[in-house]
């Protein structure tokens, strides 16, 4: 739960947290915090997931929320306050991933707990598959990336999906078709 | 094998891929933190955990860079590697006249060379490496710690740049008597110097670049800073450049003028001295003369690298001795 904290460090690596007046948040940051509080976890690891490592997650919600609190002024729905809060989230998170150079490492796979995905049988052969399904979604474009991960991750249907980006259905769902097209090959290559 | 995967086998894949990507726990303490203090009013605007590293990441390398565009300008310019400078003397030169006095004699140089690049080099690495520890992103580090050894590595190679050193010729030239080196000595000749009084003498000996970068000679210091009163002084320089060992004559010098000298290359220098008032104005003769007097056995060059200048002191190849008349009191 978020309380009305205030660090009294600004080094990187937070010090000591003190308890201050809520009322001197003011009514804007008391609502953006609100808003924040709600969605935190959940962008959090929708930035884990589309990105791939958890700093750079932590990192691309910071700036999210930075950026959100920067235009606050933009958004005249407060009742569209987390799914805009969420724009700014995958827009940033877009925004790293084109200037990820194709240097960067693989991560090594995580396999999936049993309890996550108990059809999965652990051989050689579906390791094999995997590789390749994490390497051709390494190759996704960023847009192709973010849509899959709305998709299967969020759970979002294309219309919801188009919505969120601020993009005609047709081009959600081409860019859909054409993202599950490669990770469609590259699992089939895994498993020859 | 499966040559065409179905939807629903595909739709797994994905989410068990994207499971396998979601973090380990929720997200950490100091982005809560991070993000409260985004909206905290109390301490007068924004501070985030970002702005801060990444004004030190600028300010350290516009520090580094600009330090070093500064050493490399001055260099570029002090070496008359800009347009409008020249290295080399330019026009006709006087010939060798050893009653001349003034040219190549200079005042002892701050010592730039030792001092500056440690100086520039230390607090660039230490901007660097305290953002190389300040940074959570490897790439980041790398950076900055690969950056801050190589300022170092650079530091440490201006520093230590020999500068100029005897190279393989000497002799006198006018008004020296050498002698081989006396019973008990170090092993070097000697030259006597059979001057009057007022009256000039010279010697000539060649000299290197040792070092890896090139180097500006300014030319002769004086007189070191400890020297005794009455010590010995040289009054001009001269100088026949573009040789590769060997010595010509003094009527092929030049009056000096600063010049660049390449790593490997050698340089022909006719040292000018005026006999002291105690002088006793003929060669030294062992068996009759007393030796009295002032001796020089080492000179000392100045010179620049990339605007820093510094002193070698380069041992002469003999010890020049100028005797002198037994209890003069000029």
């Amino acid at each position: 739960m978020l309380n009305s904290l205030v660090a009294e460090s600004v080094d990187p690596e937070p010090v000591r947290l003190r308890p201050v007046d809520a009322h001197a948040d003011g009514e804007h940051a008391a609502r953006f915090q609100a808003v924040l509080a709600g969605e935190l976890e959940r962008a959090y690891r929708l930035a884990t997931v589309i990105l791939g490592d958890e700093s750079e997650g932590q990192d691309a919600v910071h700036d999210a929320a930075e950026t959100a609190w920067r235009r606050r002024g933009e958004l005249r729905d407060q009742e569209r306050a987390a799914a805009w809060f969420r724009q700014i989230l995958i827009n940033v998170c877009r925004d790293r991933l084109r200037r990820r150079r194709r240097w960067r490492l693989l991560e090594v796979l995580r396999a999936p707990f049993t309890h996550e995905h108990p059809t999965v049988a652990d051989t050689s052969a579906a390791f094999a598959a995997r590789d390749q399904l994490q390497r051709a979604f390494e190759r996704l474009s960023p847009h192709e990336r973010v849509t899959v991960v709305l998709r299967y991750e969020e759970d979002l249907t294309v219309p919801a999906i188009a919505e969120l980006l601020d993009i005609a259905q047709g081009t959600a769902k081409s860019r859909l078709h054409y993202a599950l097209a490669k990770l469609r090959a590259a699992l089939e290559e895994g498993h020859e | 094998m499966n040559d065409t995967i179905d939807d629903s086998s595909l739709d797994e894949a994905i989410r068990g891929l994207l499971a396998g990507r979601r973090p380990r726990g929720g997200a950490p303490a100091e982005l809560h933190a991070s993000i409260v203090l985004i909206t905290a009013s109390s301490h007068g605007g924004t501070v985030t955990r970002r702005v801060i590293p990444a004004i030190a990441w600028m300010l350290g390398l516009a520090a580094v860079a600009g330090a070093l565009a500064l050493v490399v300008v001055y260099g570029l310019s002090a070496t008359g590697l800009v347009p409008g400078a020249s290295p080399v003397p330019s026009g006709p030169s006087p010939t060798f006249d050893p009653t001349v006095t003034g040219p190549g004699i200079v005042g002892y140089p701050s010592d730039t060379l030792h001092t500056v690049p440690w100086l520039l080099g230390g607090v660039a690495a230490v901007t660097l490496s305290a953002i190389a520890l300040g940074s959570r992103h490897i790439r980041r580090r790398l950076i900055s710690a690969s950056a801050a050894v190589a300022i170092l590595v650079v530091s440490f190679m201006f520093s230590t740049q020999p500068g100029v050193s005897y190279a393989n010729a000497y002799g006198g030239v006018v008004a020296i008597v050498m002698v081989e080196p006396p019973p008990g000595s170090d092993g070097r000749p000697v030259g006597y110097v059979s001057a009057k009084p007022g009256d000039p003498y010279a010697i000539v000996f060649n000299v290197t670049n040792d070092g890896a970068m090139p180097v500006r000679v300014l030319g002769l210091v004086q007189s070191p800073p400890d020297a005794a009163p009455r010590a010995m002084a040289w009054a001009a320089l001269w100088m026949v450049s573009g040789v590769n060992g060997g010595v010509p004559g003094p009527e092929q010098s030049a009056q000096f003028e600063p010049f660049d000298l390449n790593p490997g290359d050698f340089v022909v220098l006719y040292l000018v001295g005026r006999a002291g008032p105690c002088a006793i104005g003929h060669p030294f003769d062992p068996d009759t003369d007393q030796l009295t007097g002032t001796s020089r056995d080492r000179v000392q060059l100045a010179y620049s690298t990339f605007g820093l200048t510094a002193v070698s002191n380069v041992p002469l190849p003999m010890v020049v001795v100028e005797p002198e008349l037994d209890n003069c009191s000029a």
